[in-house]
């Protein structure tokens, strides 16, 4: 966030023109992004005539695109002598990114490849239990260890009533079945 | 109107609204988690909701959130929502001071003044423009459609509108796939089946907003500061007096810029914040920026009056006003009710119930804003590796509530991830989300725009005068932003 008030940059402040070279790899694979789906765009089929065909947005759409990421790649050139914005990333960041990208990527691969159900007896009742909870309770542990702290108990105590509290309100109060 | 209010006396109803307004003001007030992330995370919840309660619920959130984010402002200097930066420059120094309860207090009181004046602005000027829009035709709609996500893309990214315009276009090209609206042709499927139905707009929605703040913020070091005791938050009626005229001009800017597709709670403040400090006396200038009430009361007034500004053009013109009114739009489209210039015909009573929700709502904030401001400071010391690990299941849960499907838990993910990419190349993300909703209306209206001027000719396009006015709009807006896109590229390079 800004330190000035006054000094107002957008709705998002964090947009705006990025290090050179960072525009000249977004411009370059927008370019390729824009043509490629220009291509697609006019390889389609026209069932009536050319002015309602299914493919005439997504060429302006397509062709419009690649004209904008001219223009970015243009600007950047343009700034490539000058200091890049500083950034606010810390070292180790992206790899503790990477990380957790890889958790839920492999959270995500076992929610869809459980496929679990049973019930556990609770206070006279049977209560729902599918693949969702034991995937979910593994996955915040290791999370949480990950990102907050280092002491198991916690970890395991806060992963397990978080899964349980969704559980509850998903299936429970709001009628909703869980994934796994 | 009373009807509604009859209807809304249910108890189900009104136990919506209060956890809605609740859990808003929790998640406002959690630093890092801003309003379109509760309004896009809580829609999975209103799936099996019914219409008038997913409604409640979600006017709840919006009421709740914008406000809760003035609380970590003031009381430990890091603004839950964007938009509290105004606040939080004023309300901590206030804080500091020993007077964190009453720039609270005045916050409070400041929010439920501006909701007012947005709510009553807004029952002032929809039908008006209820009955402009119903003029309206497809050339009208696409264009329309066009300039809202051109408006959005300019208004997110201020200083490069080229990158706004760039990500509210590649929003629309994500939408494009899927069976084509007329003639029932596959885009961009490559034979995979699941592609045929189009990828879910929640699921994007929760990517972009959601995970992309986790992938953000998680693996951010960070240790929260503990706040300061607050003493009480009741307003001063004596002193939130005082401040009577900048409190109705801010709450008017708000709606103003409410109303402005793309223009959100964070441009109003700041626009408040600024005619504000000029406008001011000099002795209240003087305490600007170094703890000024009056300050807190323009940018709290304008973000709040920015909500019922917000509904204009998303009920009149199913253009969403900002970020968190597309997440009602896709709350509202899951229950069947497609808004614009037709909604009091096909949803008869549904104006008037929601004018009703969000006057119940703002009553319930105000409530709920004096007694959750001291758990809600126990929260603060929840570190963000704890907080942001807990939300990547609910963003799980989100994406899969609304269809039941594990392709659109994958969308979530790959939208995430697309979000951060953007991000990390500093494009804002608001504007792919209004080029989603967006497009099948640009789409289906454009071609048959085409179709009926090819049929009448060059005559009947050129009489279309509303249309024709929109388009100069939206050269007129391309022309500007890529001035002043050059112009903050040339006072960049003389800086460096």
């Amino acid at each position: 966030m800004s330190d000035q008030p006054n000094a107002f940059r957008g709705e998002d402040e964090s947009a705006g023109a990025a290090a050179p070279a960072l525009d000249l790899i977004a411009a370059a694979f927008l370019v390729v992004l824009g043509i490629a789906l220009a291509i697609l765009s006019l390889r389609l089929p026209v069932p009536g005539k050319v002015l309602s065909a299914p493919g005439l947005l997504p060429f302006l759409t397509a062709a419009s695109l690649t004209v904008m990421a001219v223009l970015l790649g243009l600007s950047a050139w343009k700034r490539s002598g000058q200091p890049a914005p500083a950034s606010t990333s810390e070292d180790g960041e992206t790899g503790r990114r990477l990380i957790a990208i890889a958790a839920i990527g492999i959270y995500l691969v076992a929610l869809q490849s459980l496929a679990v159900e049973g019930f556990v007896p609770l206070g006279g009742q049977q209560i729902p239990v599918g693949g969702f909870e034991p995937a979910t309770i593994i996955f915040l542990s290791v999370l949480l260890r990950l990102f907050w702290t280092a002491r198991l108990t916690p970890v395991v105590g806060v992963a397990t009533v978080w899964t349980l509290c969704l559980s509850l309100a998903f299936r429970g109060l709001f009628g909703i079945p869980l994934p796994g | 109107m009373l009807d509604a209010f009859y209807t809304l006396l249910d108890p189900i109803l009104l136990g919506t609204t209060l956890l809605g307004v609740t859990l808003g003001i929790v998640w406002g007030a959690l630093p890092g988690l801003s309003t379109t992330m509760a309004m896009g995370l809580l829609i999975g919840l209103t799936a099996t909701m019914g219409q008038n309660p997913a409604l409640c619920f979600m006017l709840g959130v919006y009421t709740g959130s914008v406000f809760g984010g003035a609380i970590s402002a003031v009381l430990i200097n890091i603004p839950g929502t964007p938009d509290a930066v105004p606040t939080m420059i004023e309300g901590h120094t206030l804080a500091k001071k020993g007077e964190g309860g009453q720039a609270l207090g005045m916050a409070i009181g400041a929010s439920f003044i501006g909701n007012w004046v947005g709510i009553i602005l807004l029952i002032l000027f929809i039908p008006m423009l209820l009955s402009f829009a119903l003029n309206f035709k497809s050339y009208e709609m696409f264009l329309l459609s066009m300039l809202g996500i051109l408006v959005c893309g300019s208004m997110a990214a201020g200083a490069m509108p080229l990158k706004g315009w760039i990500a509210g276009w590649l929003g629309l090209l994500v939408a494009f796939v899927g069976l084509d609206l007329i003639h029932g042709v596959p885009r961009f499927t490559f034979g995979v089946r699941a592609l045929q139905d189009g990828f879910s707009y929640v699921a994007i929605l929760i990517g972009v907003f959601g995970l992309t703040e986790i992938l953000k913020t998680l693996p951010q070091i960070s240790s929260p500061p503990i706040p300061p005791a607050s003493g009480s938050v009741v307003p001063s009626v004596g002193r939130l007096l005082k401040h009577t005229g900048a409190a109705i001009r801010s709450s008017v800017i708000g709606t103003l810029t409410g109303a402005i597709p793309g223009a959100g709670a964070n441009v109003a403040s700041f626009l408040a914040y600024d005619i504000g400090r000029r406008r001011a006396k000099p002795e209240e200038k003087a305490k600007w920026g170094k703890g000024s009430y009056e300050a807190i009361v323009c940018a709290e007034t304008a973000n709040n009056a920015n909500i019922g500004g917000s509904m204009l053009p998303t009920l009149a013109l199913g253009i969403p006003g900002n970020a968190p009114a597309a997440a009602l739009i896709a709350a509202l489209q899951l229950k069947a009710v497609n808004v614009g210039p037709t909604i009091e015909i096909d949803h008869p009573g549904l104006i008037w119930f929601i004018y009703a929700a969000l006057i119940v709502a703002n009553l319930f904030m105000y409530g709920a804003a004096l007694a959750l401001i001291k758990p809600c400071v126990r929260l603060f010391s929840l570190p963000k590796g704890l907080l942001l690990s807990l939300i990547v299941p609910v963003c799980v849960l989100g994406a899969w509530a609304v269809r039941l499907s594990f392709f659109d838990v994958w969308t979530m993910f790959a939208a995430g991830i697309a979000g951060y990419a953007l991000v990390a190349f500093r494009f804002p993300v608001a504007p792919v989300v209004l080029g989603v909703i967006l497009a099948p209306l640009a789409d289906e209206n454009l071609r048959r725009t085409l179709m009926l001027f090819d049929r009448r000719g060059l005559d009947y396009a050129l009489d279309q005068w509303i249309g024709n006015i929109l388009l100069a709009g939206f050269v007129l807006l391309v022309i500007e932003g890529v001035w002043r896109g050059r112009r903050n590229a040339r006072r960049a390079a003389l800086q460096g």
